[in-house]
């Protein structure tokens, strides 16, 4: 049996999974970056052996991708988080011909083919309104964790409006707002809903064609799940695993090099999950 | 260093078979002699024209010796030689927004740097402004000298493209109506320029001035069809740019007729011989937009390393004054009828185009045999990127044309992030990959 | 107790305010309205062709943008934004025709836009020269109206006699009067009548045939100088900015709050021409082009080297009679953003105060606003 490595070095976390020759998921890991990203990409590479019981060796491939992908030392191939999501997310879920993914710094939207082959991509990476950062702001002017800011946006009944299109003002905007006696709740579902048509004009961008697949972090937020279905008027795929879904492509194109240029049409084993 | 220095160092300086000097030597030393003598101009009692790529009638100034600056080449210079960060901070400091394009900031920084300017030259102030109409930050540009300088400045309204289907034959009666206008600004420019030099108009200066940017034009429209062959001899966005440095500032001038001959056989050659820019030629991309001058060799390198090549570009149109786009050569038996004819085609066929363009990059992807466009938006340019989002938007539905989609600025270093770029790079040759080998799957079925 | 003149005077502004605020075609305007992108547009053509120009003043600070982020930088102002928007989300369904002009970058590419997406809305650029001081310009806008004329012609499909240009351009010729007669009133008895009610009063006229709109402000007048005033003591400034991008009403009521502006150039489209186009004898078209270079305002958009931006601000303080100045841009306006830096300059070495404010149609909050503003007129107390 040999086995492949998918590495997805990102500008917070670093994720790993391990593939056997058919694809099936064997192990994944994730740990939050450190300043070093070819060290943290080392870590993450031992953690997801471990969970697997494998040694080094026993990796015939590894693909790298992420913002840190050319740090990755061990690396035998580097491949873009854009192909790499797009095979991930036709993998889970075979209907998938747009991408979103919303990432704490970034968000790309990618138009995919019947193969995953990737179209067209439009991202997001200049400016943090739009992406994870922004709700970031929300949970620091609220003084909430992250993971309860889907759950509260969600009671709301008379979203605010926002309209600063700025992460760093958006502080100020909502202590504004919460000063006028505006409910947090509604202030959050206005953040929300700002996010929502922000990533909505990318997927317009690449044309939005259905299956829509949401990935990323923030797609573990029901809150954005249910504003961007109702926004792009379509239903969303979403996953526990959203945030393997690039490391998961990484291993499926390391499966490509070591199945001698045939492309694996592999889907991930229920059993494995 | 000059503004041939952004160019390729891929070709060392070679001597042609009769010992003559190769083209980017003639280029260098024609750039180098033309800033000394700009340095000097008013020492030699010569008078300073500020004048812009897009619509400047410079044909008129070299009959009356006018000495050209360019101060958009200036502001390119500043930021090819990194003192573009300094010059825009200065120029942000007295009070221009952020948002104002880089090259109006980088030319302030410059007035407030005592017209220093890092190639070493002592920039003159100009004796005459013009600012067509083909880019309205020129006139808001000229203004700032007419406040600074108490310029004399000239606005040519050259009348462009009313739509996207716009189509002017030559002798039209819309053709004659603008060229009217235009020709009664160009005698009301004459007059002008009299009174500034004291000099009269000679009208067979200006024909001779023609029959050299006659000369230029056919050899510059033979050069930019070269690049339709396979491998492209050069990159237009790289090599293109040093070419079109020596265009500009040697326009009319038997000097610059002799560089165009030069570069002319030396790319015709390399034609003959099938030598490509690009030793392993994998994917033709035009380039919309403008360079990014502060990293311009490294953005072409991240293609290049793919084996991408950009064989064509609208900017070469543009930023070469429109020189291709007309496709008439001036009539010099009526030389100021026909620069008034000429420099109306011109805008309407070539340079008023940014806002119209998808149909000539439609035309440009048949030609140039192309696999796809790339975008390169500028955060303070209008001008250039307006549009442009919708744009590619319309050629990728209509054509089914794979694009990418880059942001950077002209000058400002600020808004070049190399991580951000290269993954769009990446990702995108990554595409066209993918794209080639299901092609070559199903062509196989 | 509210008089009745305060009454209908609240009745016809409340009626100004829901045509100025309208953003599409109305039903009974279906095919029979031109758009056309800001500054100046020769209306009286499309008057005299049966048409309704119908001037495109942005989205204000209500429309939802989805659509034209897409497809627009996101360095670009407002107004082009929200404009693109109107038309991708069927609000401007209806309209005839779009016309744009070269008042800068952003604006030509309008045309290229709106050609590329809306191909049932025929859509150019009137390409009005930046040059207006050589000898030949009046003929070349003569030839470009024509070129107007005739395009209209053929889309409704009867001649636009001289005649019916002529008939236009008297109603035109009423409605500048009233206008300057409305800008009178506010600079001289600002207590009177305020920039907003000023505001909707003019640009109501944007969405309803000027002829209706003359009947509507003879009413206007004919309250006002009825109206009771209460006297009020605020300092009398200019405002600058407002030629193109729109800044949202409440902007404009945060300054009246503790200032009187007594003189804008809101709307300045509206009363570009400053005089009556001569429209008894002679080609009507001619007259019309004449006037626009002889006779006109100015702008940041429109090159004049008789009309140097400092010389203007001085004269329209010292006209107004105004002790300050309010200089506003709007955000990514280019030219707006350049003058702005010269008129502070200008007005820095004239020893005037003035206040630089930076603004987008579609803002929402104006508190931060107001304590500039706040600020500002309290230190004119202390001048």
């Amino acid at each position: 049996m040999e086995y492949v490595a998918g590495i997805d070095v990102g500008s917070t976390q670093a994720k790993g999974v391990i593939l056997d020759e058919q694809g099936a998921l064997i192990s994944k890991a994730i740990i939050d970056m450190e300043t070093n990203m070819g060290t943290a990409a080392e870590v993450v590479f031992q953690h997801v052996l471990a969970s697997a019981n494998l040694p080094a060796r026993a990796i015939a491939f590894t693909v790298a991708t992420g913002y840190g992908r050319y740090r990755v030392t061990f690396g035998d191939r580097q491949v873009t988080e854009i192909s790499c999501h797009a095979r991930g997310a036709l993998a889970e879920f075979p209907g998938t011909r747009t991408v979103l993914d919303i990432g704490g710094q970034d968000t790309k939207a990618i138009r995919i083919g019947d193969s995953g082959e990737v179209i067209d991509f439009a991202m997001n990476d200049k400016c943090a309104a739009g992406t994870g950062r922004f709700l970031g702001a929300a949970s620091f002017a609220l003084e909430m964790p992250l993971s309860e800011l889907g759950p509260l946006a969600l009671q709301s009944t008379r979203p605010v409006r926002i309209t600063t299109t700025c992460t760093v003002f958006a502080e100020t905007e909502i202590i504004g707002h919460l000063a006028k006696g505006h409910l947090p709740e509604d202030v959050l579902m206005g953040m929300h809903y700002s996010i929502a048509t922000r990533c909505a004009s990318l997927v317009r961008r690449v044309g939005l064609t259905p299956e829509v697949t949401f990935s990323g972090g923030v797609s573990r937020n029901q809150a954005m799940v249910v504003l961007l279905q109702e926004v792009l008027g379509t239903p969303l795929n979403h996953s526990a695993q959203a945030q393997f879904m690039g490391a998961i492509g990484a291993a499926l194109y390391a499966l490509d090099n070591i199945h001698l240029g045939r492309r694996s049409e592999h889907s991930l084993k229920e059993g494995a999950r | 260093m000059s503004v041939m220095d952004i160019g390729s160092n891929r070709s060392t300086t070679r001597q042609q078979k009769d010992g003559a000097m190769d083209a980017r030597t003639a280029g260098q030393r024609l750039i180098n002699q033309w800033l000394a003598s700009l340095g000097t101009a008013h020492e030699r009692g010569q008078h300073v024209a500020y004048i812009f790529v897009m619509g400047n009638a410079i044909e008129i100034l070299r009959a009356f010796d006018f000495e050209m600056a360019f101060p958009e080449i200036n502001s390119l210079q500043s930021g090819v030689r990194k003192s573009a960060p300094d010059f825009i901070a200065k120029a942000e400091d007295f009070g221009f927004s952020p948002d104002v394009c880089s090259y109006v900031k980088a030319d302030v920084g410059l007035m407030l740097s005592n017209m220093m300017h890092p190639s070493g030259i002592q920039m003159p102030e100009p004796d005459l402004a013009i600012a067509s109409s083909l880019c309205n930050v020129y006139i808001k540009w000229a203004e700032i000298w007419e406040r600074r300088f108490g310029t004399p400045v000239f606005v040519l309204d050259i009348p462009g493209k009313r739509f996207a289907t716009w189509k002017v034959p030559p002798g039209s009666p819309q053709h004659k109506a603008d060229a009217r206008w235009v020709e009664g600004q160009l005698r009301d420019l004459i007059a002008r320029c009299e009174q500034i030099t004291g000099k009269t108009f000679d009208l067979d200066r200006l024909a001779e001035v023609e029959t050299y940017v006659n000369e230029m034009v056919r050899l510059w429209i033979d050069i930019l069809a070269f690049n339709q062959h396979r491998p492209a001899p050069y990159n237009s966005m790289l090599d293109g740019l040093t070419y079109m440095g020596v265009l500009n500032a040697w326009r009319g001038t038997p000097e610059g007729v002799e560089y165009m001959r030069l570069l002319h056989a030396e790319i015709a050659d390399k034609v003959a011989r099938g030598e490509g820019r690009v030793a392993n030629e994998r994917f033709r991309l035009i380039f919309s937009g403008t360079p990014c001058y502060v990293n311009m060799r490294r953005l072409i390198e991240l293609f290049e390393s793919h084996g991408g090549v950009f064989p064509a570009s609208d900017y070469l149109t543009y930023a070469a004054g429109g020189l291709d786009s007309a496709g008439l050569f001036y009539d010099t038996s009526r030389p100021l009828e026909s620069l008034a004819e000429v420099t109306t085609l011109a805008a309407q066929m070539g340079l008023s185009n940014h806002f119209f363009s998808h149909h000539t990059l439609a035309q440009q992807l048949r030609d140039y045999s192309a696999d796809g466009i790339v975008y390169h938006g500028i955060k303070s340019c209008r001008t250039v990127a307006t549009s442009m989002a919708d744009n590619r938007e319309y050629v990728t539905t209509r054509h089914g044309m794979p694009t990418l989609y880059i942001e950077s600025d002209l000058i400002d270093p600020r808004y070049w992030s190399d991580a951000q770029i290269k993954n769009r790079v990446d990702a995108f040759f990554e595409l066209l990959e993918q794209r080639r080998n299901l092609a070559g799957m199903k062509g196989r079925e | 107790m509210v008089s009745n003149v305060e009454t209908s005077l609240m009745n016809l502004l409340e009626q100004c305010y829901t045509l100025a605020t309208r953003m599409g075609i109305a039903d009974d305007e279906q095919h029979s309205a031109i758009g056309y992108f800001p500054v100046y547009f020769p209306e009286e053509i499309v008057h005299a062709a049966g048409l309704r120009p119908h001037a495109l003043l942005g989205g204000g600070n209500r429309l939802e943008v989805r659509l034209a982020d897409a497809r627009i930088g996101s360095f670009v102002c407002s107004i082009c934004r929200s404009t693109t928007e109107l038309g991708l989300n069927g609000t401007l369904r209806g309209m005839k025709g779009f016309f744009t002009q070269p008042i800068c970058d952003a604006a030509k590419h309008m045309a290229g836009i709106w050609g590329r997406n809306f191909a049932d809305q025929p859509s150019q650029i009137l390409a009005m020269p930046q040059n207006v001081n050589s000898p030949a310009v009046v003929r070349y806008v003569y030839d470009e109206y024509q070129r107007l004329r005739s395009i209209l012609t053929e889309q409704v499909g009867h001649e636009i006699t001289d005649e019916a240009i002529s008939a236009s351009l008297r109603i035109y010729n009423e409605h500048r009067l009233l206008l300057r007669e409305l800008y009178r009133v506010k600079r001289d008895d600002p207590a009177r009548l305020s920039t907003v009610e000023t505001y909707l009063l003019m640009r109501a006229g944007t969405r309803i045939r000027k002829e209706k709109h003359n009947d509507l402000l003879r009413e206007a007048q004919r309250l006002l100088s009825e109206r009771h005033v209460r006297p009020r003591d605020k300092p009398r400034v200019i405002f600058l900015g407002g030629f193109c991008e729109q800044p949202p009403l409440e902007m404009l009521e945060t300054i009246e709050d503790v200032c009187f502006i007594v003189d804008d150039d809101l709307l300045i489209g509206q009363r570009w021409l400053t005089e009556d186009v001569p429209a008894e004898e002679g080609d009507p078209v001619w007259a019309l082009a004449e006037s626009y270079v002889e006779r006109s305002a100015s702008s940041p958009v429109q090159y004049d080297a008789r009309k140097p931006k400092e010389e203007m601000v001085m004269h329209m303080l010292k006209e107004a009679r105004a002790e300050a100045a309010i200089i506003t841009a709007a955000k990514f306006c280019e030219p707006g953003l350049d003058d702005q830096l010269a008129l502070s300059h200008k007005l820095e070495a004239e020893n005037i105060p003035y206040l630089v404010l930076e603004f987008e149609e579609k803002m929402t909050s104006f508190e931060q606003m107001a304590m500039q503003v706040e600020t500002f007129a309290e230190s004119l107390l202390f001048h």
